[in-house]
C-alpha cells in the first residue's frame, strides 16, 4: 500500500441550522490509500453515503478539509469537483443508474468522451465480464448484469478511485458476488483505490481495510489479515 | 390529507400550472373577446335598426304625387311606407375649400314631424310650424363641431337657406356616409332633415315625393314586392326598388362585419382548438409524472377511485383558474376592442355584452380536453400495480429506430444519441409535441395573415387599380371634349374619362345590379387588373365580367347578358360577355369606353373625370372644382386609403397583436411544458452524465438538443400548417366585397419564426436554470 489518495481531516456536513440541524458527519479522520480495498459498514443514517459524495466531490463539506493527493478539494468551485470527478473518480451506485437510451456499448463510451485515453468499452466490459451483451440496452439485461455494466463505464476512464454506494443492495448474493468479483479484478489489473459502502457485514470480509461508521463518525477501524475472495463470501 | 398534496403538488408545479392555465385562460378570452366584439357589433346593429325602423326596401323616383303612396301602401307584403322627399344639397361650410355636399331629407308627419326612424343624441326636435328648424347628422357635426343653436347655409335647388340646428341625430340609413363614389367620408358628405313643409318650399315639390322607404310584412317575398313596386313607380321615373342589400351605409356596415367574421368567428375556434389539444397534452404529461406517487397511494390503500378524483381535483383547480383569467381577459380585451369600434361604427347602444353561451362553450371544451387528457392519463395510473412503486423504476425500453439505423446516432456521438433514441422511443410523444409547437406558429401566421392580405389589397390592388390623385364625379353625364377644360385646370399633369352607367344585369332568372364602367382604350389612371395584380386590357366590345360575378350569373364568355339601365332612358340592351377578369375588388362590369357609347346610342360622354395632381396646386385645384356646378364629387385616392386604413387598420392591428400575442403564450405555454416534462423524466440519467463527470453544458445539450429539434421540425410544419389554415379560412368568407388573396408575407413567416424560437430560448434559459440547480444526490436516490 502506498500515500493516501484520499485524505479527510476533522470532516463535518451539517444539514439545516439551529435546533433542527442535522450533523451528518462530525469529525471525521479518514484515509484512502493507493490501492486498497475500503469498506465502509454501518448503519442507516451513519453518515457513510454522505462521506462518499463529499470524497466524490459530489457534495461540498460543511467543516473540515478533504483532499485528492495534495489538491485541497473543500475549497473547490462546481466546476472544480466537475473536473475532479470527469478526471479521476468512478462512481458505482445501488440503483445502477445507467442511460436507458443507450446500450451497454454506449453507456460506457460515455466516458470514452469525457478523458484522454480512455479503455475501449469492449475491454472494460470484458473485464466485468459482460463482453458478450455489448449491444444490450438496460431494458434487456438484469440487475447483476447492469451493476457490471455500470462498474465498466466506472472504469473505463481509468479512475485513480472507484467509489461504490451499496453496489449490491438491490441484488441477489449470487448476482452480488458477480459485482464484487468484478470489483476486486478491476482493482487487482488496474490497482484503483475502491471504497465500497455496504451495510452488508460480511462483505467486509472482501477488504483490506473495513472503517466502521456510527453517527456521523468513524467508530471503528480495522485491517483484514487476508482478503476473502467473493465468491467465498455467502449472505 | 389528500388535499394538503393537492396544494403542495400545485405549489410545487407552480411553473407548469401557470402556463397551462395561461394557454387555456387564451383559449378562452379569444373566444369571448373576439367573437364577443363580432357578435356585440351585430347585436347593436339589429337593435339600431329594429329600434329606429330600419327599412327593408328603398326606392328613388323622379317625382310622384303624394297620392301614389297609398297604391304603394297596398301592394301586398308592404307592411308600411313612408314617403319622402330627397334632395341633393350643398353645405357653405366656413373654412371649407369646397363645400360639402349631401342629402336633405324631409321628415315623416307634416306639421309635427316624427322622428322615429332617427336617435336625438343632443338638442331637440324641430318645433311644430317652424320650417328652418333642421337636424343634422352626427358624424357630419362632429367633423365640423356644429353644435344645436348654431347657423347653418345651404343650398337646395339653387336656393341659399339658412337654418338652425335644432338637433344632432343618428340614422341607421346613415351609419356610413357615402360619396357618389361610395366612399366613405363623413366630413364631406353631410345629411339633414327637414320638416316636409321647408323641404316642399325650397326644393318646389308640393304635393310630391320623390323617395320611398318600405317595411315588409313578415313572409313577404322581396322580389315580387320590388317588382311591383318597380311597376307602380315605372311611370313616375323609378330607379328600381332595391333591398337593404344595395343601401349605401348597409353595405358598408355588412362588408365590415363580414370581414370581421372570419377574424370573430374562425380565428378564436382555431384558438380553443389548439388550447384544448394542449391541454390534453399537457396535463395527461403531468399526470404520468406522478405515476410513482400514485402507485404509493394505492400502495397505502387509496381506492382507484379516491385517486382519480385527486387528479381530476388537481386538473379542476387549472380549468377553473385559467377559465377565471380568461373570462375575465376576454370580458376586459372585449370592452378594449368594443372601444375602438365604438367611435367607427357609432352604433348606439353599443357595448360589449359577454355571451353566456361563448363562456360556457369555452370552457366546457376545455373542461372536456381537461377531464380527458388527465382522465385518461389517471386512469393509466391508477391501474399501475402498487408494487411497482416498491421498485427501482425498471429502465424504459429503447431500441434501435431509423434515424439510428440511418446511422445519425452514431455521427452524433453518445450524448446526441440520446436525444435521437428518445426521439425515437417515443415517437408519438415527440410527435405531438411538434404538432402544438407548430400550431402556436401557425396561429401567429393565421393572426398576421389579416394584415397582410389588407397590404396587399390596399398595395397591389387599390393603388395598383386607381391611378389617379382625384376623382370628381359629374352631375350629369358631358361630352368627353369637356376633358380639355380639366386638363387645363390647376395643377392638373393628366386627365382620363370614365363613364359609370347604373345598371341591372340580368341572365335568365339571375340578375345583378352592378354599374357598367367604360373605360378608355390604353387608360392610364383607372386600370383593371387580374388576381396576380397585372394590368389587363378591356376587349374593344362587349363586357368584361369579374369572374365572381359570372360565377353568381351563371354566364361565361359567349353568353349574352340583357342590361337594363337605371337612369337616362331606362333602355334595355344586350351585351356579349368577352372576357372575365378575376379581379379582386367588388363585382364589376367594363366596356370600352367607345363601345358603352354606341351601345347606348349617345355621343361619347364622361360621367366621371379622373386626375393625377401636381401636389402643391392640390388646394387651387380642389376650390377651382368646387366652383363648378356640374361638380358633384371630389375624392382624393389618398384620403380614401387613409380612411380605408383609419377603419380597419387600427381595428386590425389591436386584433393581430391579441393574436401574436396569444399564439407566443401558447408556444410558451407547450414548450416550456414539454421540457419540464422532459427533465422530470430523465432527471436521473441527466445527474448521472454529471456525476460521470459532464458539465452543466454538456448536459443541458442533451436536453435542450431535443427541445431543439422538435422546434426546428415544428417551425417549418406550423408555418404550412398556417397557410393551410388560412386557406380553408377564406375559403368560407364571403368574397363579393374584397377577395383576398391567400397572401402571407415574409414577415410574418419570420415573425412567427421568431416568436416560437424565443419562446424556446426563454424555456431553455428557465429549463437551463432548473436542471444546474438540480440536487445530485437527491435525484441518484442515494440513501443512508
Amino acid at each position: 500500500m502506498g500515500a493516501p489518495v484520499l485524505t479527510a481531516r476533522g470532516l463535518e456536513k451539517v444539514y439545516g441550522e439551529g435546533a433542527t440541524a442535522v450533523r451528518a458527519l462530525d469529525g471525521v479522520d479518514f484515509d484512502l490509500e493507493r490501492g486498497e480495498i475500503l469498506v465502509l459498514l454501518g448503519p442507516s443514517g451513519s453518515g457513510k453515503s454522505t462521506l462518499l459524495n463529499v470524497l466524490g466531490g459530489l457534495d461540498a463539506p460543511t467543516g473540515g478539509t478533504v483532499r485528492y493527493l495534495d489538491h485541497d478539494l473543500s475549497r473547490d468551485d462546481d466546476d472544480a469537483l466537475t473536473r475532479y470527478r470527469r478526471e479521476h473518480v468512478g462512481f458505482v451506485f445501488q440503483f445502477y443508474n445507467l442511460v436507458p437510451s443507450l446500450t451497454a456499448r454506449e453507456n460506457v463510451a460515455l466516458v470514452g468522451d469525457l478523458v484522454d485515453k480512455p479503455m475501449p468499452p469492449e475491454e472494460a466490459l470484458g473485464m466485468v465480464g459482460l463482453g458478450g451483451r455489448l449491444d444490450h440496452f438496460p431494458s434487456q439485461m438484469s440487475g447483476g448484469e447492469q451493476q457490471r455494466v455500470a462498474i465498466a463505464r466506472a472504469i473505463a476512464k481509468r479512475p485513480d478511485l472507484l467509489l461504490c454506494d451499496e453496489p449490491t443492495g438491490a441484488l441477489d448474493a449470487k448476482t452480488g458476488r458477480l459485482v464484487l468479483e468484478a470489483l476486486v479484478e478491476v482493482n487487482r489489473r488496474l490497482g484503483t483505490s475502491v471504497a465500497v459502502i455496504t451495510h452488508n457485514a460480511v462483505i467486509a470480509d472482501m477488504g483490506d481495510r473495513v472503517v466502521q461508521m456510527k453517527d456521523g463518525r468513524i467508530a471503528e477501524t480495522r485491517h483484514n489479515a487476508r482478503r476473502r475472495p467473493p465468491a467465498e463470501l455467502d449472505w | 390529507m389528500l388535499g394538503r398534496k393537492l396544494r403542495r403538488d400545485l405549489w410545487h408545479m407552480r411553473g407548469q400550472v401557470v402556463t397551462i392555465a395561461l394557454v387555456l385562460a387564451v383559449g378562452v378570452a379569444a373566444l369571448i373577446s373576439i367573437t364577443g366584439t363580432y357578435r356585440s357589433l351585430g347585436a347593436a346593429r339589429d337593435e339600431f335598426y329594429a329600434a329606429n325602423d330600419f327599412p327593408d326596401l328603398f326606392v328613388h323616383l323622379e317625382r310622384a304625387p303624394d297620392a301614389v303612396a297609398s297604391r304603394l301602401a297596398a301592394i301586398p307584403g308592404v307592411a308600411s311606407v313612408d314617403v319622402r322627399l330627397v334632395e341633393p344639397v350643398t353645405f357653405l361650410i366656413p373654412g371649407m375649400v369646397r363645400p360639402a355636399s349631401g342629402q336633405a331629407i324631409s321628415l315623416p308627419g307634416g306639421d309635427h314631424p316624427s322622428m322615429h326612424t332617427l336617435v336625438l343624441v343632443r338638442g331637440r326636435p324641430p318645433e311644430a310650424g317652424r320650417t328652418d328648424d333642421a337636424l343634422v347628422l352626427a358624424r357630419f357635426a362632429d367633423a365640423h363641431g356644429l353644435e344645436p343653436g348654431d347657423t347653418l347655409t345651404v343650398v337646395i335647388a339653387g336656393k341659399q337657406l339658412r337654418l338652425r340646428i335644432a338637433g344632432i341625430v343618428m340614422s341607421p340609413e346613415w351609419v356610413f356616409p357615402v360619396d357618389a363614389a361610395g366612399s366613405f367620408s363623413p366630413a364631406a358628405v353631410g345629411v339633414m332633415w327637414l320638416p316636409r313643409a321647408a323641404l316642399d318650399a325650397a326644393a318646389g315639390k308640393h304635393g310630391a315625393f320623390d323617395d320611398a322607404t318600405f317595411r315588409l310584412a313578415p313572409g313577404a317575398s322581396t322580389a315580387a314586392v320590388i317588382e311591383a313596386i318597380d311597376r307602380e313607380l315605372a311611370r313616375w321615373g323609378g330607379l328600381g326598388a332595391h333591398d337593404r342589400d344595395q343601401q349605401p351605409s348597409h353595405r358598408v356596415v355588412s362588408s365590415e362585419l363580414a370581414g370581421l367574421e372570419v377574424m370573430g368567428s374562425r380565428v378564436p375556434a382555431i384558438f380553443l382548438a389548439v388550447a384544448a389539444f394542449l391541454l390534453y397534452v399537457v396535463l395527461g404529461r403531468m399526470v404520468q409524472l406522478q405515476r410513482e406517487q400514485i402507485a404509493v397511494l394505492r400502495a397505502l390503500g387509496f381506492t382507484r377511485g379516491e385517486i382519480g378524483r385527486h387528479i381530476l381535483a388537481t386538473a379542476a383547480v387549472i380549468v377553473v383558474g385559467g377559465g377565471a383569467i380568461g373570462v375575465a381577459l376576454g370580458a376586459w380585451l372585449g370592452d378594449a376592442l368594443i372601444a375602438l369600434y365604438r367611435e367607427f361604427f357609432q352604433f348606439p347602444g353599443l357595448r360589449f355584452r359577454l355571451q353566456v353561451d361563448l363562456v360556457v362553450a369555452a370552457l366546457a371544451v376545455c373542461a372536456a380536453a381537461t377531464a380527458v387528457g388527465a382522465g385518461v392519463a389517471a386512469w393509466r395510473a391508477a391501474r399501475m400495480l402498487p408494487a411497482e412503486a416498491m421498485r427501482p423504476p425498471a429502465p424504459a425500453h429503447y431500441r434501435r429506430g431509423i434515424l439510428s439505423r440511418l446511422g445519425l446516432a452514431r455521427l452524433a456521438g453518445p450524448l446526441g444519441r440520446m436525444v435521437v433514441r428518445e426521439l425515437e422511443r417515443r415517437p408519438i410523444a415527440a410527435g405531438v409535441t411538434v404538432l402544438g409547437i407548430a400550431f402556436a406558429a401557425a396561429v401567429i401566421v393565421v393572426g398576421r395573415f389579416s394584415t397582410d392580405a389588407l397590404d396587399d389589397l390596399l398595395d397591389v390592388q387599390m393603388m395598383g387599380t386607381s391611378r389617379y390623385d382625384v376623382g370628381v364625379t359629374l352631375a350629369r353625364p358631358v361630352p368627353r371634349g369637356e376633358l380639355a377644360w380639366f386638363r387645363d385646370a390647376p395643377g392638373v399633369l393628366d386627365a382620363e374619362p370614365l363613364r359609370v352607367v347604373p345598371a341591372r344585369l340580368v341572365a335568365g332568372a339571375r340578375h345583378r345590379d352592378v354599374p357598367l364602367t367604360g373605360i378608355p382604350a390604353g387608360a392610364r389612371l383607372r386600370r383593371v387588373l387580374d388576381g396576380a395584380g397585372h394590368p389587363v386590357a378591356v376587349p374593344p366590345r362587349g363586357v368584361m365580367l369579374s369572374a365572381l360575378l359570372a360565377d353568381r350569373l351563371g354566364v361565361g364568355v359567349g353568353d349574352v347578358l340583357r342590361i337594363e339601365r337605371r337612369d337616362g332612358d331606362h333602355g334595355v340592351h344586350a351585351l356579349e360577355v368577352t372576357a372575365l377578369v378575376d379581379d379582386r375588388l367588388g363585382l364589376n362590369a367594363y366596356v370600352d369606353l367607345d363601345a358603352l357609347a354606341a351601345l347606348l346610342g349617345e355621343e361619347p360622354v364622361m360621367s366621371m373625370v379622373l386626375l393625377t395632381v401636381d401636389p402643391a396646386a392640390r388646394d387651387r385645384l380642389i376650390a377651382a372644382l368646387g366652383r363648378v356646378p356640374a361638380v358633384v364629387g371630389v375624392v382624393e385616392t389618398a384620403a380614401v386609403r387613409d380612411t380605408f386604413l383609419a377603419q380597419s387598420g387600427k381595428s386590425m392591428t389591436m386584433m393581430t397583436l391579441i393574436v401574436s400575442i396569444f399564439g407566443g403564450i401558447i408556444a410558451i405555454g407547450v414548450i416550456y411544458n414539454t421540457a419540464r416534462v422532459a427533465l422530470s423524466e430523465r432527471a436521473r440519467s441527466l445527474v448521472t452524465l454529471r456525476v460521470l463527470g459532464y458539465t452543466r453544458r454538456e448536459v443541458a445539450t442533451v436536453l435542450l438538443g431535443q427541445l431543439a429539434a422538435q422546434v426546428a421540425v415544428a417551425a417549418p410544419l406550423g408555418l404550412g400548417l398556417g397557410w393551410v389554415l388560412v386557406d380553408a379560412m377564406m375559403r368560407t368568407a364571403n368574397p363579393e366585397d374584397y377577395r383576398f388573396a391567400i397572401v402571407v408575407a415574409p414577415a410574418t413567416y419570420g415573425f412567427a419564426t421568431l416568436l416560437i424560437t424565443g419562446a424556446a430560448l426563454a424555456t431553455a434559459l428557465v429549463v437551463r436554470r432548473k436542471l444546474d440547480r438540480i440536487d445530485l444526490i437527491a435525484a441518484l436516490d442515494a440513501r443512508d
